[in-house]
């Protein structure tokens, strides 16, 4: 009798201290089925022969040593997504930088093109936007009608082998909208203070830039990066729609790989392998970051949490 | 604007956040179901479910397949018609188009939740039936309730007998086609009624960009220009390229005449560069210059004959051939096919649903050719009367049929071995090789290569 109530007082109070579980239950269960399910799932399928419809067979390391030493497509697509990563990135985080920079300043009706200049970012990788673009960077497009004053082309940006990535990374650099608002949200909150008493002793623009607003926006920079970083090597819609990884593989990044050997092809057991080292991948670039961001990134509360 | 910024912040993190969970697999795939999703396919849900045991002999079939706006109107027509005339029956239509169509397919087979009919992709049946010979019912057990008199045997034989079941019936026929603009041809001199062999096409077809710089012979993007090199090939040497054993059936020097004629066509710019056909890949008929009578031809599926605006000026002529080949090598398919699944609770009343559409007057006259000339001699004769079908396209199968090239089996139809060989006849056409030779060695080795693969994995 009394352990039975010992039990019940138990239960009770472990309760009483996990109430927070309960209420984030259905993250919980939200995270486990639709992430963490699926991803234990394409790891086990990454040993395997499965194709969707089959009963899948246990292979060993098969797909991955196919994917190192056979696969002849997947060493340039793993350089083409590294190319595009490295054009990106850095680009789209400068781009977002300075418009946010000039979004920060007081002119009249500056929410309206704050609005504006999120617009692309929304838009995104939608099928509309690819038809734009298309048209945009056909033979006789806009683009090559501009340039022509200038003397230049015309410009087959899609069907050269040489621009096509270029054109691919351009869509991706006027997406800056969110890297641009998370600047923006970061710039207002640099102490007026600080600038004040750098132009007291004599700062100039310039000086003002590096010395303060730089060092103290360090942090969401180090945020846009990570983020864009992931984004980046995951690439998939634009070259999917755009080129459809043509012309001559150019544009074939590793995200559009792993969709044809998946959807394509049914290899979804290798598909899945390639995710996998994808994700490596991506983890290592992360980590990489993560330990150069203590030489300089700058917290005002120190880094602790 | 305070407010909207904020929002902006909001959704900006949100998406981000979501898109860092990712953490790396299956990207965009789900992206782009959801896209597909909501703007293309709509699904009509007409019936009750609680009704249909009430009332005991209600039957609800779904029914699913992929198609443009006019094939869309068509068949719902069709549907709405065979439901008044049958009132216990409801049919719930799930309809998009083709992107993302074969996802949702296998996707559905492999959890069991396929629609009683499906509309399907003939290159697709060899990897369905050989993962499960049991997915599609077979037809011949109608009887009289679904007739398969109006089909050619051998048709059936090469494209819906899969284990000794017929599994599908072909709603069209698809052959390729070479349709010309009069119009074009004429102004630039060029002598269509005499383009007969692979010769003169290079000769005669050279004189459209002689008249016009802008102008080209042949409008077609890097996915159709492999058939070319595919038809010259099997007119070379009658074999297919690829053996049921998983060898190839042709040898590095027949890949490099043909490589190399495929070259010259566009060496002598008689197809456009893929400089600029790159940007209209899978829908050449999108280039501006189509409709606008600057180009003379395209070589494509004749269930797209239609997509031009030339009027008189379209005329169908037949493939150029090699001198003295004995087979066209020209590829006629059914351009969809229609199966009952397996699990589907009311077969017989699926396969009636069927016969209506193929073989009956009443579903004949409303679907007309939305799905190709109709693959049913009866109907395709029923239409002909009535002035329903597309000239160009019925002529191109005309011309096809008399003299067919064999059909590709199961092992012959290997995407991934096929994808190969086009990406190395594009780099071809780039310039990335010295000569054709060297391509065809290229490609010769890598098609053995994935060929031993693909062997190796199915045994």
């Amino acid at each position: 009798m009394e352990t039975n109530i010992k039990r019940r007082k138990a239960i009770i109070n472990w309760i009483n201290k996990n109430k927070g579980l309960f209420f984030i239950l259905p993250w919980i269960i939200g995270v486990a089925w639709f992430q963490f399910y699926p991803f234990a799932k394409s790891f086990i399928y990454s040993f395997t022969n499965y194709t969707l419809l089959n009963q899948p067979k246990f292979v060993g390391l098969t797909n991955y040593i196919r994917l190192f030493t056979q696969d002849m497509e997947f060493w340039p697509s793993l350089r083409v997504t590294g190319i595009y990563a490295l054009v990106v990135v850095p680009f789209k985080l400068a781009f977002a930088l300075l418009i946010a920079l000039i979004l920060n300043m007081k002119i009249k009706g500056i929410g309206l093109f704050r609005t504006l200049y999120y617009l692309p970012s929304i838009l995104g990788g939608s099928v509309a936007i690819a038809v734009v673009w298309k048209i945009l960077f056909m033979r006789d497009g806009a683009i090559n009608g501009l340039l022509a004053y200038v003397g230049i082309g015309p410009i087959d940006w899609i069907g050269d082998p040489k621009t096509a990535l270029l054109t691919i990374c351009i869509l991706s650099i006027w997406q800056f909208g969110s890297s641009m608002v998370l600047f923006l949200a970061a710039l207002k909150q640099v102490p007026q203070s600080l600038y004040e008493a750098a132009i007291i002793d004599g700062a100039g623009k310039l000086q003002c830039f590096f010395k303060i607003t730089l060092p103290m926006i360090t942090s969401i920079l180090f945020f846009n990066l990570i983020m864009q970083m992931i984004n980046a090597l995951q690439e998939f819609t634009s070259a999917f729609i755009i080129t459809g990884g043509g012309p001559m593989k150019s544009t074939y990044v590793l995200g559009m790989k792993l969709y044809t050997d998946a959807f394509k092809y049914y290899k979804m057991g290798y598909a899945s392998a390639l995710s996998w080292i994808m994700f490596f991948i991506i983890i290592c670039m992360t980590l990489l970051v993560f330990r150069s961001s203590s030489a300089w990134v700058y917290y005002e509360d120190g880094g602790d949490f | 604007m305070k407010k909207l910024l904020t929002a902006a912040i909001a959704a900006s993190l949100t998406s981000l956040f979501l898109a860092g969970c990712g953490g790396g697999s299956k990207t965009g795939s789900a992206n782009l179901a959801t896209e597909n999703d909501s703007s293309q396919t709509e699904v009509a849900k007409q019936a009750d479910g609680k009704q249909d045991t009430a009332m005991g002999d209600l039957v609800t079939l779904r029914f699913s397949w992929w198609g443009g706006d006019s094939r869309h109107k068509a068949t719902l027509a069709c549907i709405d018609a065979y439901m008044k005339e049958n009132p216990n029956i409801k049919i719930e239509a799930e309809y998009g188009g083709f992107d993302g169509y074969q996802d949702k397919i296998s996707a559905a087979l492999a959890g069991g939740t396929e629609a009683d009919i499906m509309q399907l992709d003939q290159p697709w049946m060899s990897t369905f039936t050989s993962q499960n010979p049991d997915f599609f019912a077979d037809l011949t057990q109608f009887g009289d309730q679904l007739s398969l008199e109006g089909f050619s045997k051998d048709f059936l034989n090469d494209f819906c007998v899969y284990n000794g079941k017929t599994v599908c019936l072909p709603t069209g026929t698809n052959a390729l086609d070479f349709l010309v603009n009069k119009k074009v041809l004429e102004e630039a001199g060029v002598e269509f009624g005499n383009v007969i062999t692979w010769e003169d096409l290079v000769e005669q077809g050279k004189k459209v960009n002689q008249a016009n710089p802008d102008n080209y012979m042949i409008n077609m993007d890097n996915g159709i220009t492999f058939y070319v090199t595919r038809i010259y090939l099997y007119q070379m040497t009658g074999k297919q390229v690829i053996n049921e054993d998983y060898t190839l059936g042709i040898t590095a020097e027949d890949l490099e005449k043909a490589m190399t004629y495929t070259k010259r066509l566009f060496d002598e710019k008689v197809i456009v560069p893929y400089e600029e056909s790159m940007i209209f890949k899978g829908a050449p008929q999108d280039n501006p210059k189509w409709n606008n009578d600057q180009f003379g031809s395209w070589l494509n599926w004749s269930s797209t004959a239609d997509q031009q605006s030339w009027g008189a000026n379209a005329e169908t002529l037949r493939y150029p051939t090699l001198e003295g080949c004995v087979n066209s090598g020209v590829l006629v398919r059914p351009s969809q096919l229609f199966a009952i699944s397996n699990n589907s609770k009311h077969k017989e009343e699926a396969a009636k649903f069927l016969d209506y559409m193929l073989n009956q007057d009443a579903g004949i006259l409303t679907l007309k050719d939305c799905r190709s000339i109709p693959a049913c001699d009866y109907a395709r004769s029923l239409l002909e009367e009535k002035g329903l079908i597309y000239e160009p396209a019925s002529k191109a199968i005309a011309f096809a049929m008399e003299n067919p090239g064999t059909p590709e089996s199961n092992v012959t139809n290997s995407d991934e071995v096929y994808d190969a060989l086009a990406s190395i006849i594009e780099k071809l056409v780039y310039g990335q090789y010295p000569d054709a030779k060297a391509a065809a060695d290229d490609a010769y080795q890598t098609m053995s290569n994935m060929l031993e693969t693909i062997k190796a994995d199915a045994q």
